[in-house]
């Protein structure tokens, strides 16, 4: 298997950007997907806290040189292309929802990566 | 006896006279020093009024990013409540519409803000003491322009705070202190020119160290602001998409502005033309996509420009406390370019009449 090429610190904030992005524009077909009040209120938290580690990112400083940023990142997005093909789905996984959690948390595990590593 | 008395006494006249030489030439030694350590009233006058009116544009170009970022949480619970739309009727929607009207706001976003309206009130305080510096420099009003450079430090460095809390890099840089102090008072008669000009020199430094304090924590701003520009176009697109799903708007309501350039004074006909909804809709969306993405870079150069503007002035400011010849054409070319930018921006364009 060819070496991949690190991800850049633009790449990493896109990642975060797709998922809120991605988030926001299924709004509406997951809220309507839901079942139970429990599960809208999830839905919401879910956006919300997309939204929230997509802007308190913005600024902050994404570089970061290991593998274990490049591992995060890459299961952010793989996270993020299962809840896109849950949504593609004729009929949704029964598990749709934890994917769609799922996947804002892979994206909440990259920026936990790199502040490890520049912790040290 | 007698000749040494004759003796000394010469020669103590001749050391008085040489302590009065060098009196004398000490004073005209300050003289010098002091009229060389001034800058005069009319440069001082001329950069004042090009300060007033730099800081005047800057001023609205802060309003006009604080408009633009304040009305995010308002697309928000707009965008979030009517996605609720698609819902069944029952508690599901009511409890979507009860938890989207008040979307968090997160905190990055909310210290863009104050960082904004730190930034408002310090150009209004610099606004006053670039007034008060034309004042100082037409009929001496110390006092003012002591009060109003304290005003303009203590909201810049209340600023630089602000902009140091969203950009981590930018924590570093120290607050400023100011150096003038109303001081024509105390000397008058002969000196009181040169005092003048030596504290107009004062005061500007200060206005100087305001400005470029001002142009370090704008940089800081704008970084932040323009990543978020793009998203900004995004979010724009996504309300509107809400408004077309939910059936609020027409989509040739949408079309209209690009109608009425390509075609004034032509309207679109009553209906829909059958079977063409769907191509009807996409191109509404790509035209609310790209007035949005041409109002985000409208924004960002704003910003530039209001950095080249706080640039210009500080330059201005070097040169006239180098006593050098002033020239204010690229501060004003500034100016006007962030007057133009502004008054391309939806937000700033008047409200059309009912």
């Amino acid at each position: 298997m060819p070496p991949t090429t690190p991800s850049t610190p633009n790449d990493r904030l896109a990642v975060l950007q797709s998922n809120y992005n991605q988030a926001h524009d299924s709004e509406p077909s997951d809220l309507a997907a839901t079942k139970s009040v429990q599960e809208v209120a999830a839905v919401q938290l879910n956006l919300a806290q997309a939204r929230a580690l997509f802007f308190n990112t913005v600024a902050a400083d994404l570089e970061g040189d290991d593998q274990s940023i490049e591992d995060a990142c890459s299961a952010a997005k793989t996270a993020q292309q299962k809840i896109a093909d849950d949504r593609d789905a004729v009929q949704r996984p029964i598990a749709w929802l934890n994917d769609l959690t799922g996947a804002t948390s892979a994206a909440q595990n990259l920026v936990v990566a790199i502040q490890n590593v520049k912790s040290g | 006896m007698a000749r040494a008395d004759v003796a000394l006494r010469l020669s103590a006249t001749q050391i008085g006279g040489a302590v009065i030489v060098r009196v004398i030439l000490s004073f005209c030694l300050l003289l010098i020093l002091t009229a060389c350590a001034g800058v005069t009233r009319d440069n001082a006058k001329a950069l004042g009024t090009e300060g007033v009116s730099a800081t005047t544009v800057l001023h609205d170009q802060t309003l006009a990013a604080g408009k633009t970022i304040g009305a995010l949480p308002e697309w928000w619970a707009v965008g979030d409540t009517l996605a609720c739309h698609q819902m069944a009727p029952g508690a599901t929607r009511v409890a979507c519409i009860k938890g989207a009207v008040a979307p968090a706001i997160p905190a990055q976003l909310a210290g863009l803000q104050t960082a904004i309206e730190k930034r408002t009130t310090a150009l209004a305080a610099l606004n006053a003491a670039y007034q008060d510096y034309v004042d100082f420099a037409t009929y001496d009003a110390g006092a003012a322009m002591q009060s109003s450079i304290t005003d303009a430090v203590g909201s810049i460095n209340a600023f630089s705070s602000a902009a140091a809390k969203i950009d981590p890099a930018f924590a570093a840089l120290p607050a400023i202190s100011q150096q003038f102090t109303d001081r024509t008072g105390d000397i008058g008669g002969l000196f009181e020119r040169d005092s003048q000009e030596r504290q107009l020199l004062k005061a500007s430094k200060d206005l100087h160290s305001v400005t470029d304090h001002l142009k370090n924590a704008l940089a800081s701003e704008a970084k932040v602001f323009e990543i978020l520009l793009n998203q900004l176009s995004v979010e724009q697109s996504n309300v509107y998409q809400a408004f077309v799903d939910v059936g609020l708007i027409s989509t040739s309501d949408v079309l209209t502005p690009l109608l009425s350039e390509v075609a004034p004074g032509i309207k679109f006909s009553g209906s829909v033309p059958a079977g063409s909804a769907d191509v009807i809709s996409a191109a509404a969306i790509a035209s609310v996509q790209a007035r949005a993405r041409q109002s985000a870079k409208a924004s960002a150069q704003t910003y530039d420009a209001a950095l080249k503007t706080l640039e210009a002035l500080s330059q201005a400011h070097a040169k006239l406390e180098a006593n050098q010849s002033l020239s204010f054409e690229a501060l004003k070319a500034q100016v006007s370019d962030i007057k133009s930018l502004l008054s391309d921006l939806p937000s700033q364009k008047p409200k059309p009449s009912s």
